[in-house]
């Protein structure tokens, strides 16, 4: 379906899938259409991320943007209908599917065939395996365009598919300075170090990555201060805290608005928390975790992988503790989204 | 020293995208090599200076020797080559691609680099895939 400008879009960004990070690129991106388009324009946004519920996403998107939470913790069948009933609640124009051609439960496999509208996959980095068990070679088909956020993918090749830089949900020139960010990190002076380490994943990783924050808040007790940037903050871990002058518990999120004022960043392997290091020119060192779909390991330079608290000792040690104080002059990057966001303009109107 | 080969079992060593025992047992004896392999693991030469039976391995290598050569002829003869074995449309053969159907036209047997091909890191996917995951079933992945 295509349109006369002076027609409102009407976009469905689907996000579906587990963690914080397809949530977290869905909005980065819905943030940059809605700044791009124009005021009629609106966006329903489709996660079923555990975290959700407690993510202000639509203080990001404001009025325009819709956000349909499913429960994470509904069964397969339950989460097919549910996103069935929300491809019929509206007409779209377009529909943005981020990673998962067939959806996390493959039922755009039978919804998209029957849409009269424009069809973008947002499309990453897959295992192998689940391309060939689904032919997705052949499935991609049904897409007007791939669009690949910055990071190899499986159907890069195809002659609809357009690469990108990474897709950040802050623009440089949005990311607080250091001095501010490390206030909004509750850091206070710019005297010591800062290690900000993400509690994001499943329960058991930000477990780990809770414990491995208090054992460096232990190890460096004069030396850095330790930030453990969680989603949900739980009050048994108020006590955490009072042990410890040099450990907080903060919840910010996007993170990435923050992360100026961290001098490493200390995480998974996920998407958004390497490429916005990256981006930022911050130290990073990551835990690879193992998931269905996304292969961390690749992302994660060899170099700043680490996989037991003595390799994050050493890290810290080598990038934080004995190097001069980094300069923290101006940033520049390229936000990749708005490429995207262009693409995607150019196909509906 | 040539090598020695258990003579009760197929010594073949090959599969569609990662070697793999056999242990069928055997029907033919490689001509090249002298290894017991089973019917499935039979290729038969087909042209008229040789005659006889080699391995899947062989075949492979014999390919892969003939490839550059075959290929200038391929296109010599616009398009008209046909190969020496009776059997290239066995998986042993395939290429491994995401795309299954795309290679028509390309070169013969996957000599042009196609950036499609599996890397090492996909084949590591590959065999841990093998554990027995199903895609599109849990909802809390990503």
């Amino acid at each position: 379906m295509t349109q006369s400008a002076d027609v409102p879009s009407h976009w469905l960004v689907y996000a579906m899938g587990g963690g914080i990070g397809h949530v977290t690129r869905a909005t980065a991106l819905s943030r940059s259409l809605l700044q791009h388009s124009s005021g009629g324009d609106r966006i329903t946004l489709l996660t079923n991320s555990s975290f959700a519920a407690r993510l202000p996403i639509e203080n990001e998107l404001g009025e325009r943007a819709e956000v349909m939470r499913i429960d994470s913790r509904h069964s397969r069948d339950r989460t097919v209908a549910e996103v069935q009933r929300v491809f019929k609640t509206a007409l779209f124009h377009a529909v943005i599917v981020d990673t998962f051609p067939r959806g996390i439960a493959g039922e755009l496999a039978e919804i998209l065939p029957g849409l009269n509208c424009r069809k973008v996959l947002i499309h990453r980095d897959l295992n192998p395996k689940y391309c060939q068990q689904f032919r997705l070679s052949e499935f991609v088909g049904i897409y007007d365009r791939l669009i690949v956020p910055g990071e190899a993918a499986p159907f890069e090749n195809l002659p609809n598919t357009i690469s990108t830089s990474p897709w950040l949900v802050r623009n440089d020139s949005e990311l607080l300075q250091p001095d501010d960010a490390r206030r909004r990190l509750a850091v206070k002076g710019n005297k010591l170090p800062v290690a900000v380490v993400l509690g994001c994943g499943r329960a058991e990783e930000i477990e780990q990555m809770q414990a491995w924050a208090m054992q460096l808040a232990d190890e460096f007790p004069v030396t850095l201060e330790v930030r453990f940037v969680v989603i949900n903050k739980s009050e048994s871990l108020d006590r955490q805290e009072i042990d410890r002058p040099n450990f907080k518990i903060v919840s910010i999120w996007p993170f990435f608005q923050a992360i100026r004022g961290a001098s490493i960043v200390i995480s998974g392997g996920g998407y958004n928390s390497v490429n916005e290091a990256r981006a930022a020119g911050i130290p990073f060192c990551g835990i690879p975790r193992k998931r269905l779909y996304d292969r961390q390991y690749k992302r994660i330079a060899s170099s700043d992988c680490v996989e037991r608290f003595e390799d994050l000792r050493t890290k810290i040690e080598s990038s934080v503790l004995n190097v001069p104080t980094q300069s923290k002059g101006k940033i520049s990057f390229c936000n990749g989204v708005h490429e995207a966001v262009e693409v995607i303009q150019g196909l509906v109107s | 020293m040539p090598k020695s080969w258990d003579t009760g079992i197929c010594n073949e060593k090959s599969g569609f995208l990662f070697n793999h025992e056999c242990f069928q047992p055997p029907d033919n004896e490689c001509m090249k090599c002298q290894k017991p392999v089973c019917s499935d693991h039979s290729h038969e030469l087909l042209d008229d200076e040789r005659k006889g039976v080699l391995c899947t391995s062989c075949v492979k290598k014999d390919r892969k020797q003939m490839g550059k050569r075959q290929a200038r002829e391929l296109r010599s003869t616009n398009g008209n080559y046909h190969d020496s074995y009776d059997s290239y449309d066995e998986p042993y053969f395939w290429g491994g691609y995401y795309y299954g159907a795309t290679h028509q036209g390309s070169e013969p047997w996957g000599l042009a680099n196609d950036p499609n091909d599996f890397t090492e890191a996909d084949a590591e996917s590959l065999q841990d895939a093998d554990g027995g995951e199903e895609f599109e079933t849990d909802m809390s992945e990503s």
